[in-house]
């Protein structure tokens, strides 16, 4: 794993310096950003680019639950660890069933090193479906769209053959409309060929695609 | 009924273009004009002293299709009272809700055959079968 950007959101510089100094005894490669107020957080966010936040849950000027609020609005797809002494494991529950990636209390910061590899992990994979996704309902389109177009364009040559076959005039095979239409016939057979041919070749560079 | 003996065809596919003047000169209809490009045929209508009775209109056509040229001789006020049929390849439902949407007065999925065409001009009025000289 590259190193780890991490921003802290902590007004209490002694805690956020604590926490990267658990971090660093657990050997984690990471470089981390400490702000402590809103405007701060919400700067950090677009300059420093973070690949996790780490967030204390009461906070003077604002809280936990507004920065993860902040943090869904402007890049929803970045976890989201709190950390607090007093926030309860209830609330903890609550929070995470908001979207929260994890809860961390303050006196247990051994494990926070694992617990930030596995939410980074968790949103790569959710942002690795989330583009597979798309790319087979883009692929979805594109399919329906040329199955909608081979249907016309089986369908013309199909339709011309069927017309060019009720004009045959049975009763007078000397008539020379008859030769007409064979040669027309021909014609539009050939187009329909052509067509099969591109089917062929439009399926198989789908192929490749997937 | 007045018998039918005037018709526009607009089909850019050559074949299908056959097919119909065929159908059409086996009921002896003496005057079939036929247009690849619906814009040359919008131009037909502008200058023409004398309309036809009945347009058979393709749908799927290249430049103006057969809703732009609908929605076209409905803006000029070109063929007013002509009698519309649009021909279609598509066996697609869609193609049809769209055609009963728009100003026409008939859809014949491709080929058209002396039985569809019959079955058009007889709900439009109009009698098929016109004999030259042989009077109203």
């Amino acid at each position: 794993m590259k190193q780890i950007k991490i921003l802290i959101l902590d007004d209490n510089e002694i805690d956020a310096k604590m926490i990267q100094h658990e971090l660093k005894k657990s050997g984690l490669d990471f470089m981390a950003k400490a702000v402590g107020t809103r405007q701060s957080y919400e700067e950090a966010l677009h300059s420093f680019v973070p690949d996790i936040i780490l967030s204390d849950y009461l906070l003077d000027s604002f809280d936990g639950s507004t920065a993860f609020q902040i943090k869904e609005e402007q890049c929803p797809h970045t976890p989201f660890i709190i950390i607090s002494g007093i926030i309860g494991e209830e609330n903890a529950v609550e929070l995470i069933k908001a979207g929260v990636s994890d809860y961390s209390p303050k006196s247990k910061l051994v494990s926070l090193d694992q617990k930030i590899i596995r939410a980074i992990k968790e949103a790569n994979a959710v942002m690795e479906k989330r583009r597979t996704d798309e790319t087979i309902k883009a692929q979805n389109r594109q399919l329906l769209e040329i199955a909608s177009l081979q249907s016309h364009q089986v369908r013309a040559p199909i339709a011309s053959i069927l017309g060019l076959a009720n004009l045959f005039d049975y009763n007078d095979p000397s008539n020379p409309m008859n030769a007409e239409v064979l040669a027309n016939i021909k014609k539009v057979v050939e187009q329909l060929d052509a067509v099969v041919h591109e089917i062929v070749k439009n399926t198989s560079e789908l192929n490749k695609i997937g | 009924m007045q018998p039918l003996t005037s018709v526009l065809v607009i089909d850019d596919n050559g074949i299908d273009n056959f097919i119909s003047r065929k159908v059409l000169e086996s009921f002896g209809i003496p005057k079939i004009v036929q247009f690849e490009r619906a814009v040359l045929a919008v131009d037909y209508l502008r200058t023409t002293s004398e309309l036809p009775q009945l347009i058979l209109l393709d749908i799927r056509m290249p430049e103006m299709d057969g809703f732009q040229f609908l929605k076209k001789i409905s803006e000029m006020q070109l063929a007013l009272g002509v009698g519309i049929v649009m021909l279609s390849t598509s066996v697609d439902p869609k193609d049809r809700e769209m055609a009963r949407m728009s100003h026409c007065n008939g859809y014949v999925e491709k080929p058209l055959t002396r039985e569809k065409l019959s079955e058009q001009v007889e709900v439009l009025g109009l009698a098929l079968g016109y004999v030259a000289g042989a009077g109203g």
